[in-house]
């Protein structure tokens, strides 16, 4: 049926399955992904069954997790590791910085480290402070880092193939709420906007509205893609406010010259995280723009991520938030 | 738990070990040296008083295993096929060094031996590898030296615990020396090794020697246990003759004496005219080492 | 309607505040039990089924494809007997209409989308549905029923309210200076044709999305004039000594734009060597640009040819002022539907006349009407314009 996408959760566990068809060598571990239960959020459901000696179920030791997978992807393996919740991936970062750093070049030259680390990530699911944060942020400029998103508007068989392609360790932050809703394939929800992949290999998706001119770009991961639609339509139908949409997969490094290439001259630009204020992702966004243009960001209240929902939604990025920011950027 | 003193064992030192100990005292006498006359900076971890571990494993060690070390690795990167010369180059930031300028003393390599700089960093990166030998199916292992101090970090455990569910070729060489930097064991460590490897169901064997021909025949039915299957720990008993890093032993005259006593260096010549002919050859070879690495052009990044 | 029962979807999961509707099993309005399955929606987990809660005629208030949100209604139930409710129960809301191929695009098939700013603009204007319609636009902002409202309520002078005399501003003196200019020195005479456009309608609407820029008539025209340099180099001839004009090269095709309050002619540079993409992308710079009023003069100058632009619903056709120092001026009317006959069937056929004001003392009637007829030519078989964007 056209225009129903798949849900991005399901688009992504093919992805996992294509990925372990076609890699006789790929290995997955993390906690509880055995089937039945195939993971907390059921994105390994099924790979077990088919890969049992390649589908490791972990005790609870998130540095072993990571560790041992960037041992096998320094022996030449490809290694995907589940946490259950990125905000465990605080528990690794001694073994991702290892792992980085070695594809980076401490024993002198890169070496190549096919690690993928999946990191489910975002609140709005009333799981509280320690289970709704996102961190992205934390992983920008480490040497040898890669920081991804999962994405509707991207084919998640193409961002992990963009990942390993590196040759170098990469988290994927991927938004818990996104899982339940759908793909932008064939198009984004909504049918204002349509978009295109541009650039490099995941590549960014341009969206836009057919409407003539560009009042404001917003530049967003996959994890707000869908709020930052959801705000972009909005902003057009009731305010006349065009926005152009750019969501990227890749969000570390950024791709500059893509992005630049895609934003017309003099339009301020919007960039949306759910992050917590402080040392963002938008502010290096904006530092790479540069000088002269405006660049306004959107992101979370800097408070602890509360678990009772309306708490929790005075504090997290929302449509309206994006909406207000945009609104800000267009006002001289 | 097994004493390597009951065990059968050649009465002799082996000449090829001999050489490759002395190698290693020799450099890392000569680094001292160096660092004096400030011609090598940063910091280094010498392994004076240990020289004998890795020269004990290596032969017991195949260039498809994998080798972790750690901040106190250039014995173990001699011992396990690393070049004396790309060695130096590296420490002295030459052309032609093993991580090219960029590791340094704490991060070096020679195929598919690596040393880390991290406590406990190696062992979860070790246990990885055991799962690719064991994927593989052709025998190979994953071999990981730490320290007695480093049994403070979590990540070892986890580590420990992973070889054992997964029955994986994981040999875990421990140089207990005694002394962690300044920290005595008995300051750090709670119980045992020996003990908590028990508790994982992880064998463990004790090696009291410091000589390779005795300890090799102990060893070896341990290495090939773990190449089929049977993760080990092997606690060698042994000394740090030096500082941890330069000039910070802050351990008592007494406590030097007994340290100083124990030393295979010291302790070796008897009945075994070879000493000091060996002695003053390696002394030599890396003497010419390093005046050829000094006269390189120093490392470029690439 | 009171009457209906009001079917929303119930909450299936913990985990889902929305389903895709996947399919329905009944036709909309047609007679169920209760009990009936009536349509299926997908979970994050499984496909279900709602039901109908009573007999009735079933009447879909959200279309398959589309997702609903629990607690939403997807249908009413009619008892037999009593009156459908017409308000909107069959219209899926605007802004989740899923599908993006421009093939099957609903907001296409039900004309454009209209903001809320701009119908209540167009209300406010008296502008017709019909004539945002015949923009031929996907989204109409306020912006654009701007464009084509009567120009009483664009006022390029202010108007004194008791009848004391105004001085131009600034702009609109430069404008009355040239047209003057214009009127005074040129002969201009002046030729009109028919073209008809709905092969350039259908192109630009397929070049738009792989050009990811406005794609209109007034692009193709822009590039199909520079596309005529090479043949017709007299058209860009410039005239300042009209007894000696010189031939300039390139085609740098002035564009009048509009902005509401006053006449700017900015210019695309090099049409005759630019891509469909790079005639776009300039024009959509130079909308945005004039909208803020960041018109320079280095993007004003240079211009050896221009299009004049009346796109107004209505206009049949313009009779634009030569400008002084060019040789003739293109004028783009509104859009027009017509009847035709074709092999003595009536059909619908959109046409715009194509206006061209030369000045006779460089160009003569054969050769303007030649130019013209070249013009013609590329609008109306536009393959070879888009097909190199």
């Amino acid at each position: 049926m056209t225009g129903r996408g798949e849900r991005l959760g399901e688009e992504l566990r093919a992805a996992l399955h294509e990925l372990f068809t076609e890699d006789p060598e790929a290995f997955l571990l993390g906690q509880d992904v055995l089937d039945p239960y195939g993971g907390a959020f059921k994105i390994t459901r099924g790979l077990s069954s088919r890969f049992p000696d390649r589908v490791r179920s972990t005790p609870i030791s998130e540095a072993a997790m990571v560790g041992a997978a960037s041992g096998l992807a320094l022996a030449g393996h490809t290694a995907v590791v589940e946490l259950m919740f990125s905000d465990f991936v605080t528990l690794a970062v001694d073994q991702i910085l290892y792992a980085a750093s070695t594809a980076a070049g401490t024993y002198g030259a890169p070496w190549p480290v096919r690690l993928v680390v999946r990191c489910p990530s975002g609140g709005r699911r009333g799981y509280g402070p320690s289970h709704s944060q996102s961190l992205q942020k934390h992983f920008i400029g480490m040497p040898g880092l890669t920081v991804y998103e999962l994405s509707p508007a991207h084919r998640s068989a193409s961002v992990l193939s963009s990942m390993l392609a590196e040759g170098r360790p990469g988290l994927l932050f991927e938004d818990k709420v996104s899982y339940t809703e759908p793909t932008w394939t064939p198009g984004p929800p909504g049918g204002l906007f349509t978009g295109e992949l541009v650039g490099p290999e995941p590549g960014v998706a341009v969206l836009d509205v057919d409407a003539g001119v560009v009042n404001c770009v917003v530049i967003c991961g996959g994890s707000t893609a869908n709020r930052v639609l959801e705000a972009a339509s909005r902003l057009l139908l009731t305010q006349d406010v065009v926005c152009r949409i750019l969501v990227l997969a890749r969000t570390h490094p950024f791709d500059q010259k893509t992005v630049n290439g895609l934003l017309p001259p003099g339009v301020p630009v919007v960039v949306v995280e759910e992050s917590l204020p402080g040392g963002t992702w938008g502010a290096e966004v904006a530092y790479r723009l540069g000088a002269g243009r405006r660049v306004v960001l959107a992101h979370s209240e800097g408070e602890v991520i509360p678990a009772a929902a309306h708490l929790e939604r005075a504090v997290l990025l929302n449509v309206d938030r994006v909406m207000e920011r945009v609104r800000h950027a267009v006002s001289e | 738990m097994t004493n390597a003193a009951t065990t059968r064992a050649p009465k002799r030192h082996d000449l090829g070990d001999l050489r490759l100990m002395m190698r290693i005292r020799h450099l890392e006498l000569r680094l001292h040296e160096l660092y004096a006359d400030g011609l090598l900076g940063g910091t280094t971890h010498t392994c004076l008083g240990q020289e004998y571990v890795p020269v004990t494993l290596a032969p017991l060690i195949r260039r498809d295993d994998d080798v972790f070390s750690n901040h106190r690795g250039h014995g173990h990167f001699l011992a396990h096929g690393g070049d004396l010369r790309s060695l130096l180059a590296e420490i002295l930031g030459r052309e032609g060094g093993a991580s090219g300028g960029v590791g340094g003393s704490q991060h070096l390599r020679a195929g598919r031996f690596r040393s880390l700089g991290v406590q406990g960093q190696s062992l979860p990166v070790a246990a990885g590898a055991a799962l690719h030998h064991q994927h593989a199916g052709a025998g190979g292992l994953a071999c990981v030296y730490v320290g007695d101090g480093t049994w403070g970090e979590g990540a070892v455990y986890e580590a420990l615990n992973l070889a054992a569910l997964w029955s994986l070729p994981l040999l875990v060489v421990v140089e207990n020396n005694g002394i962690a930097q300044t920290t005595p064991s008995a300051a750090h460590t709670a119980g045992s090794i020996g003990r908590r490897a028990e508790a994982f169901g992880v064998r463990h064997v004790r090696l009291d020697d410091m000589r390779p021909h005795v300890l090799r025949p102990v060893v070896t039915p341990v290495v090939a246990g773990v190449r089929s299957g049977t993760p080990a720990v092997l606690e060698f008993r042994t000394v740090r003759v030096g500082p941890h890093s330069k000039g910070d032993d802050t351990r008592g005259e007494a406590e030097l004496q007994r340290v100083r006593a124990a030393d295979w260096f010291r302790s070796g010549p008897a009945g075994e005219r070879e000493w000091d002919e060996v002695s003053d050859a390696e002394a030599e070879r890396v003497g010419r080492a390093i005046a050829e690495v000094l006269a390189r052009p120093e490392a470029r990044w690439s | 309607m009171r009457s209906a029962n009001e079917v929303r979807a119930p909450r299936l999961n913990t985990l889902d505040e929305d389903y895709v509707v996947l399919e329905w099993l009944v036709q909309d309005g047609a007679a169920v039990a209760e009990g009936d399955a009536l349509v299926a929606v997908e979970t994050s987990k499984a496909v279900e089924e709602i039901a109908a809660p009573s007999a009735g005629r079933a009447m879909h208030a959200v279309a398959a494809g589309q997702r609903c949100r629990v607690g939403e209604i997807v249908a009413r139930i009619v008892p037999e007997g009593a009156a459908a409710d017409d308000s909107g129960t069959h219209q899926p809301p605007a802004a989740v209409v899923l599908g993006a191929e421009s093939t099957d695009r609903p907001a296409a098939a039900a004309g454009p989308v209209i903001t809320e700013p701009a119908r209540r603009l167009a209300e406010e204007l008296g502008v017709s549905t019909a004539a945002l319609h015949a923009l031929g636009k996907a989204v109409i902002r306020a912006d654009d029923v701007r464009a084509v409202a009567p120009a009483a309520h664009r006022p390029t002078v202010a108007v004194a309210p008791h009848g004391e005399p105004v001085r131009l501003p600034r702009g609109q003196a430069a404008v009355a200076a040239t047209a003057a200019r214009s009127h005074l020195e040129i002969p201009a005479a002046f030729l009109v044709m028919e073209v008809g456009v709905d092969a350039a309608v259908a192109a630009s609407r397929v070049a738009r999305r792989r050009v990811r820029a406005m794609v209109g008539l007034t692009e193709l025209t822009v590039l199909a004039l520079g596309r005529l340099r090479a043949d017709f180099p007299w058209a860009f001839a410039g005239t300042d000594d009209p007894s000696a004009p010189r031939v300039r090269p390139g085609a740098h095709v002035g564009v009048t734009v509009d902005v509401g309050s006053g006449l700017a002619v900015p210019v695309v540079p090099d049409a005759d060597r630019a891509t469909l993409g790079q005639v776009a992308a300039r024009l959509t710079e130079l909308r945005q640009r004039s909208q803020h009023a960041r018109l320079s003069e280095n993007i004003l100058r240079g211009a050896n040819i221009t299009l004049a632009l009346a796109p107004e619903d209505g206009v049949v056709f313009s009779r634009p002022l030569v400008p002084p120092g060019q040789a003739c001026v293109v004028s783009l009317p509104a859009v027009q539907e017509r009847c035709v006959l074709e092999d003595g069937q009536p059909r619908a056929r959109r046409v715009v006349h194509l206006g061209l004001a030369y000045d006779h003392r460089v160009l003569n009637g054969r050769e303007a009407a030649a130019f013209l007829t070249g013009l013609r030519g590329l609008l109306e078989a536009p393959e070879a314009l888009v097909d190199d964007a």
